[in-house]
């Protein structure tokens, strides 16, 4: 996705701060070789999801590290870094991750 | 388990086709203590009807009378489904040659039970179930309970004309239309508590007039597609999130499509290998 396609005033400042859903406490199925997703589990709730590798990254780093900026997350995840635009990529990952209630901000 | 009956014909179901694993009663304990007896009240005479319970329990609707060995079959399933604690159980067939396993999850229609009756019948795999599967989250295999494969409607002819097949009594007018049951092999009898480990999940779809295709799906889609079909994984919790994902990573995962039953076993040989 080139960067002038996406409207930055539209989606989540780099500067939001983000943590994993209040109550979520997530495993991670394996990363199998034949699939772009990832499943995950939320131990809590029994609710699964099939996410990209991105979103399963994001979702990982902040089950480790509980909070961070939008900025540090897209540094810091792997799944990023194949994206031509990895903060335009990671930003969408997390709004999307937001809709599941899979991660809040504030 | 323990089966009681006042109605004749459930008596005959169970001489057909559970014969050779009848025991006298005992003192042993017992997982499932069934009946299937005649309605109550008027429903004994006007209308009658029959009714499932476990441990004394009425756990369904009553059927109509001439419906009581179905109801066994029905109710059993409902057991193994329901019950199970510590064994992630799925709406799916399973069978095995040696000690390699195929499950085949599958919405209702998809022909699951009509290819399991196939792959028994004709090509000899060994029946574990042709309705549950049952997985055993330690040691990571699926455990046999061989019992009569019921195929339904327009596939009742076609098994019909299986090598070996032997059919009970057709039902008709059931819930899912017109049934009949198909007996398993002595040799899935005799091998009921050998448990096999899953080599291929395989999604089997029947397409009416349809050509033959074989197309590997993935893991990740294929955990999602046996979700759906699982019965008791949310119970399972953690462990079965774990069990399911041990299963796939050991097992391809393919869709079959075909529109008729050579197809299927044509494409089911080339999942094998």
């Amino acid at each position: 996705m080139a960067t002038e396609d996406f409207d930055v005033q539209e989606h989540l400042p780099l500067t939001a701060r983000l943590s994993l859903a209040a109550g979520r406490d997530l495993i991670f199925g394996p990363r199998w070789s034949c699939s772009a997703a990832v499943v995950v589990f939320d131990r809590n709730s029994g609710d699964h999801w099939i996410v990209s590798l991105l979103a399963a990254d994001v979702l990982s780093s902040m089950s480790a590290a509980r909070a961070g900026s939008l900025a540090s997350i897209a540094k810091s995840v792997p799944a990023a870094g194949s994206y031509y635009d990895p903060f335009a990529a990671t930003t969408m990952v997390v709004e999307n991750l937001v809709g599941y209630d899979l991660i809040q901000v504030g | 388990m323990r089966v009681r009956s006042s109605i004749g014909e459930v008596a005959e179901h169970i001489q057909r086709f559970y014969a050779t694993r009848l025991q006298s009663p005992t003192d042993v304990f017992v997982d499932f203590d069934v009946q299937v007896q005649p309605g109550l009240g008027l429903r004994r005479t006007l209308h009658r009807q029959c009714r499932f319970l476990l441990d004394d329990n009425e756990s369904f609707f009553p059927l109509p009378f001439d419906q009581a060995a179905p109801m066994l079959e029905w109710g059993l399933n409902w057991c193994v489904a329901s019950r199970p604690v510590g064994y992630l159980v799925m709406h799916a067939g399973v069978l095995a040659m040696g000690q390699r396993a195929i499950v085949m999850p599958g919405h209702p229609g998809a022909g699951k039970s009509t290819l399991c009756a196939a792959l028994h019948l004709m090509k000899r795999w060994r029946l574990l179930s042709d309705e549950l599967t049952i997985l055993e989250p330690l040691s990571g295999t699926v455990l046999p309970h061989p019992r009569p494969i019921c195929v339904k409607n327009e596939s009742i002819d076609i098994v019909s004309g299986f090598p070996g097949a032997s059919l009970g009594r057709i039902y008709r007018d059931t819930r899912k239309g017109a049934i009949a049951h198909v007996a398993c092999d002595q040799d899935s009898i005799s091998q009921g508590m050998v448990p096999a480990k899953v080599h291929w999940v395989v999604f089997p779809r029947f397409v009416q007039g349809g050509g033959r295709k074989v197309e590997e799906v993935s893991r990740a889609e294929a955990f999602a597609l046996i979700s759906e079909q699982s019965f008791n994984r949310e119970r399972m919790g953690e462990v079965g999130f774990n069990a399911l994902c041990s299963m796939l990573s050991d097992a391809s995962c393919y869709q079959i499509t075909y529109g008729s039953t050579q197809a299927a076993l044509d494409a089911i040989d080339e999942v094998v290998g």
